[in-house]
């Protein structure tokens, strides 16, 4: 059986009772893990707590952060900050320099980008560098239908043209809710079938809700234990008698 | 010469939000969302047809063609609010057969 994975849970919450709600939801939906923007300044205590409520409620929670910057070097200070400290980094790029920086480095895992047509810095060579360092590109899908008409219509054609550009280069796609609220929080095969209207087949679509973004947990996991020493290289065991 | 039948799948879904009052009502939002998403070629392919839909529990069924389900899928999905108020339509369950959804039913929930 498929797992699912919902990376983008934008919906805020007040405190632990409101949070656990949305983690129950989200496992009544069918999804195994979530993922929500979390705050940068969060003490790694009170991530474990938060991702023991979640393994109470059954569900499998990755610790997220999503940066904004607007140049280079507050993007790099930023991951240099937060990368050993969050499961997952998202980059909002609002300019082409950041989305360049972020395509190029490895620490970044998603690309986003905003709810603008003309705010889409996805192109050829942006593509092209995302596809080298395994970054992925994010299409949350809900708040598109939250958007007038005439600006949905033209974002559509972009993100058709942007999963196309994907297509090409290998750049790994990953589809998430992005649901703002509960209620816009919707079942993973239904998103799957959202998905199709951006040119991307139903199989890609469930891979890019399941697949794609379960194997970046667990590299990334496997980045974050203390015993990683490079790809493919772990400590397996310290101690005098170890040659 | 015969006529192929053509395939036919129900759905079975669950409105949360502004719940529409009644079939008519959940009709009309389906077919709008057909409609915006994938234009009367679309909608007019999917074959759509209300069966049956409680008001009070928001529940209801509705039949379309198999080959054009994704369409429907997609754009029941799409749907975001009604009336200006937030409104989510699920759907719950999928069967060839009428009478299999229905037996199917109460031990699915949202």
């Amino acid at each position: 059986m498929r797992k699912f994975a919902d990376v983008h849970l934008a919906c805020p919450f007040q405190d632990v009772g409101e949070f656990r709600a949305l983690l129950e939801r989200a496992r009544k939906m069918g999804f195994h893990v979530v993922s929500v923007p979390l705050h940068p300044g969060l003490k790694a205590r009170e991530l474990s707590r938060l991702k023991e409520i979640a393994s109470e409620a059954g569900l499998d929670l990755a610790t997220r952060v999503d940066l904004a910057p607007e140049n280079r070097p507050m993007l790099l200070s930023s991951l240099r900050r937060l990368r050993r400290k969050f499961e997952f980094i998202g980059v909002l790029c609002q300019n082409k320099e950041v989305a360049r920086v972020a395509a190029r480095d490895r620490r970044v895992d998603f690309l986003m980008f905003p709810l603008e047509p003309k705010k889409r810095y996805l192109d050829r060579s942006v593509a092209e560098l995302a596809s080298g360092s395994n970054c992925a590109l994010e299409i949350d899908l809900m708040p598109i239908f939250k958007l007038p008409l005439e600006t949905r219509i033209k974002l559509l054609a972009r993100l058709r043209d942007e999963v196309a550009l994907a297509k090409k280069y290998g750049v790994p796609v990953v589809i998430c809710s992005g649901a703002p609220e509960p209620i816009m929080m919707r079942r993973p095969r239904e998103l799957a079938y959202l998905a199709t209207i951006l040119d991307l087949g139903f199989e890609d679509a469930l891979d890019a809700l399941s697949k794609t973004p379960l194997s970046m947990l667990e590299r990334n996991r496997a980045k974050l234990d203390p015993s990683f020493v490079a790809p493919g290289i772990r400590v397996v065991r310290r101690g005098r008698d170890c040659p | 010469m015969p006529v192929r039948r053509r395939g036919k799948r129900y759905l079975a879904l669950r409105a949360e939000g502004n719940v529409p009052k009644d079939g008519r009502e959940l009709e009309e939002i389906i077919l709008k969302a057909l409609l915006s998403l994938f234009g009367q070629d679309g909608a007019s392919r999917a074959d759509l047809k209300l069966i049956e839909y409680d008001g009070e529990e928001g529940v209801g069924i509705v039949r379309c063609s198999h080959k054009h389900m994704g369409l429907v899928r997609a754009a029941i999905a799409s749907v975001v609010e009604h009336e200006g108020r937030p409104l989510a339509i699920h759907v719950v369950d999928v069967s060839g057969t009428l009478k299999a959804l229905r037996k199917r039913l109460p031990s699915r929930a949202l």
